[in-house]
């Protein structure tokens, strides 16, 4: 099967698996149910760590080339593997909450098993050889020992990065679409924290995307995508990872001027990313807060024009989202009494070590003594 | 009469998934905070009674739930909250399930969940439902203005307590509960905040979440309160467990999860608790009813071409 | 234009105001009210002042533009003074027809197409034909995309002239370079074939038609099946074969599978139109190919398709053809396969007959009742009653009981109700001796089925046995298990007691009641249980109701009944109290020889 070369690409269904074999790739999908008790019970021990509220365990996206046995697999495990063992950052109410708490006498009480309740991660995805595509769960993988795989390196600063202008054209049909939820957790419905990776393969290349979205209420916005392509013949795979927050007040402020009211975009993952990207890229917010929607001079959108999502497209993330005017009510939950005056930027960001860019390149090895 | 025959009518109505008007929402919120107001804290009930979880606007699955258990008032039901938020039909699960309570105030009991809130009704679904659904925000005021009423525990038979979240550290007997005035939004902290919102874990005496709100609490702790209140068993809700029920502690506390395929997406099985007239219990599954996939969002092309 | 600022009660300026709104639900709202607007300000400001103002409003939420779409579509040629006026909104609809959102698009193109049945030639000419004109040649796909919907409703009106420019217009679209407008005129163009006429359509359409069937975009290509069963019911069997023959055979081995599954979804209809020689000629090696596919998909929508194949061609072709590669359908890798197979191969028994649905079907139902997965079980079930009526439940039962008893006990609960639902019919085709031997335990295990819907649907069915069997038989076989489970310590197996006396009421004779039923029904008077009592007081009205039209039936309530309702009506309990004091009326009217309104039972 390794010479494989010239078969068209070929999608396939297998219920709760699919995916699509393109040239020596194949792409697998894997969508199951959350973990049951026994499982979660495990996965729990073995990270040290209380799983997301909804942990789709048992979902996996991997990536399998048969031409030199490069595997790259992203699985929620994994994944919650990188949290981390504490953070700073506390709900919003939590100093409210403190003082009552010590009001009513139970003072005393503390965390007794600390972690990164936001359930941030920044892991890229795993890499690993193995001779045929294994979506077993990471913990069974770990004791043999396996020969190392080629690593990502830094980009050469002239390197042009993933074609992105190409990835836009939505004129190149797709042949694959799969999007795999990974965890998701309401944060106690104080926000939420989910991953969740996309993949679309084309008949030249494949590109997938894990992206982390975090939104504490009336705290922050944080995201942390890992972006993966692969065109067939290129020799290599690309991979960006960009980290991004700001604060939630920082990001309200950019809000359409025309609706300032109207909190919908908040909820809003494709929206909010926009906002980050712009905050991140551009200084600090100007008299003249860019909106989404269009200027009165240019009436209609058009298809090119990209960005700003109708309101009658589902959003990305799907029944979760809170849609129509329900961010509105993100807005009233201030809670009016909160002290600090000075609103925007009064309170200090956490640091965050994964923020920035960061570009790299694996370059495949050449097949075993192939010649086809 | 009329009115039991007009409200027998409203029933009907609502099981068809047919909201009913805003006029008979606000009779009917009237006349369930008329009933609610007379309610304890902890609300003494008889069983036999079949304990239900979170349902989450779910509604086809809530008749899948009365097709396994049996209907009110033939079946007596007592639902620990989260009626609403998340599923696409809040309204009218809320309301079908007050209207049996109106109708039969002696076989249903419905207690507060953390849901069952303004502030949080605002943000996961239900005020927004409201909005597209009656094209104001009444319903959803009624409906709020019923949250503040609804109990906040339950005992069967003096032996099986029932909560939505769990116990406070600012609780050790149950008549602490009865001192809680009640009727009022959820409040950010204080023991009627630990009802609705703390969770079990593994850890011994009481424990800080590490969000810098809310409480966790251990086997002893459970151990007790149990033992100071003469209880056999704790049943709560709050938590989503794939298979819609988890013993902890020596089965001396069990979440009861009654949201089948949670979410449209999470694969779970649902449970409900029935009690017997022995308190004997028996859990029974059931999985997600075929229609709820009506009014889930189709994914669009345009999705697909992400960056 | 007017001034109606000054006005702020006027109604364009309560609308402006509204419509200018923040709050999304207030301009929503706005928009719905607006032929209630227009009818207020009449048609001819209607015309000057609210249709340039809508013009100018076009700059919102695709939620507000859908709902203009859909108000101007909804007979508001009316409020614009009636179809002479018609056109005047036309240019509201064009530009929402070219809008980003397709949702908007789509309600526009469909409002133009209704405003267009109101129009006449002159008002097509002068008005319709440069708007198709503009969006045909718009620069931006979405205009063009809408433009593919605007042909069909406009053709039959036009001049001829106008007729032949509207023809090469729409050819055009169908080799417009962007794909997703090419896949519009794909969809539009089996509705525009229709208003064609014949030479025409051969002329012109037809070799618009078949480059958009080669075209190398699946997505395009998989939406000229149906245009395909358009155009073959325009023409005769023999131009079918010379013109769509080859085609056809293309699209069956078409190299995408979604190509494949449009045409197994759409063969029926498709080999009806094509006419019966191709279908003996072509479409029978096609459709073994796609039942043979390897695409679980394309398989599926295969074998829905079977039953409404299978009759259009003979017996023998089925058996020689067909049935091969539903034999194998039968124990195809995918559930999806099966349980769709499930649901039509009973259809083929009518087709087949006795003697060959007994050798070739039935081994394959065997096989499905046992499939894993229980949607193929239930499909076969609920299907059987198709095989009973031609080949006689005798041999149908004698085949397939084992199988049906072992679904009796299925873990799905709907797949035992299922079966529950069946066994009347079998019970009366099979009698009393072998019912007694294979079934009746069955029946009665049901009655304590952990899930209540069973439990009720077991008894429905004692209801039902009774009916059949008679009340001798019941009073011997079924009440006695019934009454006994009356004293079961469990509440809910005595609940069931109730609700089954309840049920099988109706079918219950003076006699019985007396002697069985009564005596158990006082016992449970005082159960313990208020909602033992409560069903106890429902019990009493439907029997009271059932013995009003026997004899001795009025001296049996007023003894037997009355006393036991007098009792339950001051019960501790609200509920058993509410249900007493219904039964009651009942009772009283029945034992005064009244005859009761039937009051039914809950639902």
């Amino acid at each position: 099967m390794t010479s494989t070369t010239t078969a068209p690409p070929r999608p396939f269904d297998h219920g709760s698996s699919k995916g699509i074999q393109l040239d020596t790739w194949l792409l697998t999908s894997t969508i199951l149910p959350i973990l049951n008790a026994t499982e979660s019970d495990a996965a729990q021990a073995q990270l040290h760590l209380p799983l997301p509220e909804i942990c789709f365990g048992n979902n996996t996206l991997v990536l399998h080339d048969s031409a030199t046995n490069l595997q790259f697999q992203w699985n929620a495990l994994d994944a919650l593997k990188a949290v981390g063992r504490d953070t700073e950052v506390k709900v919003a109410y939590a100093d409210e909450w403190a003082r009552g708490q010590a009001n009513s006498g139970s003072a005393d009480v503390a965390v007794q098993k600390p972690f990164d309740w936001t359930y941030t991660t920044v892991h890229p995805g795993s890499v690993s050889l193995s001779p045929s595509p294994s979506p077993t769960s990471p913990s069974s993988s770990a004791p043999t020992p396996q020969p190392q795989p080629p690593q990502f390196l830094p980009a050469p600063p002239t390197h042009p990065g993933i074609p992105l202008h190409l990835l836009a054209r939505q004129d190149i049909p797709i042949l694959f679409y799969d999007e795999i939820p990974l965890f998701e957790d309401e944060l106690g419905d104080n926000g939420i924290a989910e991953l969740v990776v996309r993949v679309r393969v084309n008949s030249t290349s494949i590109f997938i995307l894990s992206r982390f979205f975090l939104r504490i209420d009336n705290v922050l916005f944080r995201i942390f995508d890992v972006r993966l392509y692969m065109a067939l013949g290129s020799g290599e795979v690309i991979r960006e990872s960009k980290g991004r927050q700001a604060g939630y007040e920082e990001v309200k402020a950019r809000l359409p001027f025309d609706k300032p009211t109207d909190l919908t975009p908040l909820t809003d993952i494709n929206w909010v990313h926009a906002q980050l990207e712009a905050l991140a890229t551009s200084p600090p917010p100007s008299a003249f807060p860019p909106s989404s929607r269009p200027s009165s001079a240019t009436p209609l959108r058009h298809p090119t024009a990209g960005g700003s999502t109708g309101r009658l497209t589902p959003s990305a993330s799907g029944a979760s989202t809170p849609t129509g005017r329900t961010a509105e009510a993100l807005g009233r939950m201030d809670l009016g009494s909160e002290s600090g005056g000075e609103s925007r930027g009064a309170r200090s960001l956490p640091k965050w070590e994964a923020e920035g860019v960061k570009l790299e390149v694996l370059k495949l090895p050449v097949a075993g003594g192939e010649s086809n | 009469m009329s009115s039991i025959s007009s409200l027998d009518r409203q029933i009907q109505q609502l099981k068809d998934c047919q909201p009913i008007s805003e006029q008979q929402v606000k009779e009917l919120c009237l006349k369930a905070r008329e009933i609610l107001v007379e309610e304890a804290n902890v609300q003494w009930i008889d069983s036999p009674v079949t304990i239900c979880g979170d349902i989450h606007g779910q509604f086809w699955d809530l008749l899948e739930l009365f097709k396994v258990g049996g209907m009110c008032p033939d079946t007596n039901y007592l639902f620990l909250g989260d009626y609403v938020d998340r599923g696409f039909y809040s309204v009218e699960t809320f309301l079908l399930l007050l209207a049996l309570k109106v109708r039969y105030p002696d076989r249903i009991t419905l207690i507060r969940g953390n849901h069952e809130s303004r502030q949080i009704t605002q943000v996961y679904g239900f005020y927004d439902e409201c909005l597209r659904k009656f094209g104001s925000a009444s319903v959803w005021r009624y409906c709020c203005e019923v949250f503040d009423y609804l109990s906040l525990g339950a005992v069967v038979d003096g032996k099986v307590f029932c909560v939505h979240g769990g116990l406070s550290p600012n609780v050790t007997s149950l008549d602490q509960i009865r001192l809680i005035d009640r009727k009022q939004e959820v409040p950010h902290d204080g023991a009627m905040c630990d009802l609705l919102w703390s969770d079990p874990d593994d850890i011994e005496g009481w424990g800080l979440s590490p969000r810098g709100a809310g409480y966790l609490f251990g086997a002893d702790i459970v151990k007790t309160f149990a033992h100071a209140n003469n209880l056999d068993l704790i049943a709560r809700a709050h938590q989503l467990v794939m298979e819609g029920h988890k013993l902890m502690f020596d089965d001396l506390i069990v979440t009861v999860w009654s949201a089948p395929n949670y979410c449209y997406r999470c694969g779970n099985v649902a449970s409900i608790l029935e009690l017997d007239e022995n308190l004997n219990p028996t859990y029974r599954s059931f999985d997600a009813a075929t229609q709820d996939t009506r009014g889930i969002p189709a994914k669009s092309t345009a999705l697909q071409y992400f960056l | 234009m007017a001034d109606y600022s000054q006005d702020p009660l006027h109604p364009i300026a309560i609308l402006v105001d509204e419509l200018r709104s923040e709050d999304v639900t207030l301009r929503l709202n706005a928009v719905h009210r607006i032929s209630t607007i227009s009818l207020a300000l009449g048609t001819e400001r209607t015309r000057t002042e609210l249709i340039p103002f809508l013009l100018e409003s076009l700059d919102d939420d695709d939620e507000i533009l859908l709902a203009l779409a859909e108000e101007l579509g909804q007979g508001f040629v009316d409020y614009v003074g009636g179809p002479e006026y018609g056109h005047l909104l036309l240019p509201v609809l064009e530009v929402l027809a070219a809008v980003e959102e397709t949702l908007v698009r789509d309600k526009a193109a469909e409002s133009i197409t209704k405003v267009c049945t109101s129009l006449n030639q002159a008002q097509i000419e002068e008005h319709y034909l440069p708007l198709l004109k503009r969006l045909t040649t718009g620069e931006w796909f979405t205009s063009r995309t809408s433009a593919t919907a605007l042909f069909a409703a406009a053709y039959p009106k036009a001049a001829q002239p106008t007729q032949e420019e509207m023809r090469k217009m729409f050819t055009t679209l169908c080799t417009d370079d962007t794909p997703m407008v090419r896949r519009a005129a794909a969809k539009e163009l089996g509705a525009f074939s229709k208003t064609l006429d014949h030479d025409t359509l051969l002329a012109d359409l037809l070799p618009a038609f078949r480059k958009l069937s080669q075209d190398d975009q699946d997505s395009v290509r998989l939406l000229t099946v149906e245009s395909l069963i358009s155009i073959a019911e325009a023409l005769s069997n023999d131009e079918c074969k010379t013109h769509l023959g080859s085609t056809m055979k293309n699209m069956v081995s078409d190299k995408s599978w979604r190509v494949r599954y449009m045409v197994a979804d759409h063969f029926v209809k498709l080999a009806t139109a094509a006419g019966e020689d191709i279908v003996r000629e072509e479409l029978v090696v096609a459709f073994v190919a796609l039942l043979k596919d390897n695409e679980a998909e394309v398989r599926t929508a295969a074998a829905g398709q079977i039953p409404g194949f299978a009759q259009l061609v003979d017996r023998e072709v089925i058996l020689a053809r067909l049935m091969p590669c539903i034999r194998d359908l039968s124990t195809d890798q995918s559930q999806h396969v099966r349980a769709a197979l499930g649901t039509q191969i009973s259809g083929l028994a009518p087709l087949l007959g006795k003697d060959a649905t007994i050798e070739h079907l039935l081994p394959l139902f065997l096989q499905l009742l046992k499939d894993e997965f229980p949607d193929v079980r239930l499909n076969i079930i609920s299907k059987l009653e198709m095989v009973n009526a031609v080949i006689g439940i005798e041999l149908l039962s004698k085949a397939l009981l084992p199988a049906i008893v072992q679904l009796a006990e299925d873990k799905q609960w709907r797949v035992r109700q299922a079966i529950i639902e069946y066994i009347p019919l079998l019970a009366k085709q099979l009698g009393v001796q072998f019912f007694d031997d294979q079934l009746a335990n069955l029946c009665m295990a049901w009655l304590g089925d952990p899930v209540f819907s069973i439990r009720e649907a077991a008894t429905v069915n004692l209801r039902k046995l009774t009916e059949v069997f008679g009340v001798d038989w019941a009073k011997s076989a079924i009440i006695p298990k019934v009454l006994a489970m009356g004293n079961n310590v469990n509440y809910l197996f005595r609940m069931t007691t109730v609700f089954a006396i309840t049920t099988m009421a109706p079918a219950l004779d003076t006699d019985v009641i007396r002697t069985s039923v009564l005596p158990t029904i006082t016992d449970l008077v005082s159960d313990r249980i208020p909602n033992i009592r409560f069903n106890v007081a429902k019990a009493l009205e439907v029997l009271a109701t059932s013995l009003s039209s026997q004899a001795g039936g009025n001296e049996l309530v007023t003894e037997g009944i009355l006393p036991n309702l007098e009792k339950l009506r001051n019960d501790s309990d609200a509920d058993v109290r509410f249900f007493a004091e219904k039964g009651l009326a009942t009772a009283q009217a029945v034992a005064s020889g009244e005859a009761p309104e039937v009051t039914m039972s809950d639902a």
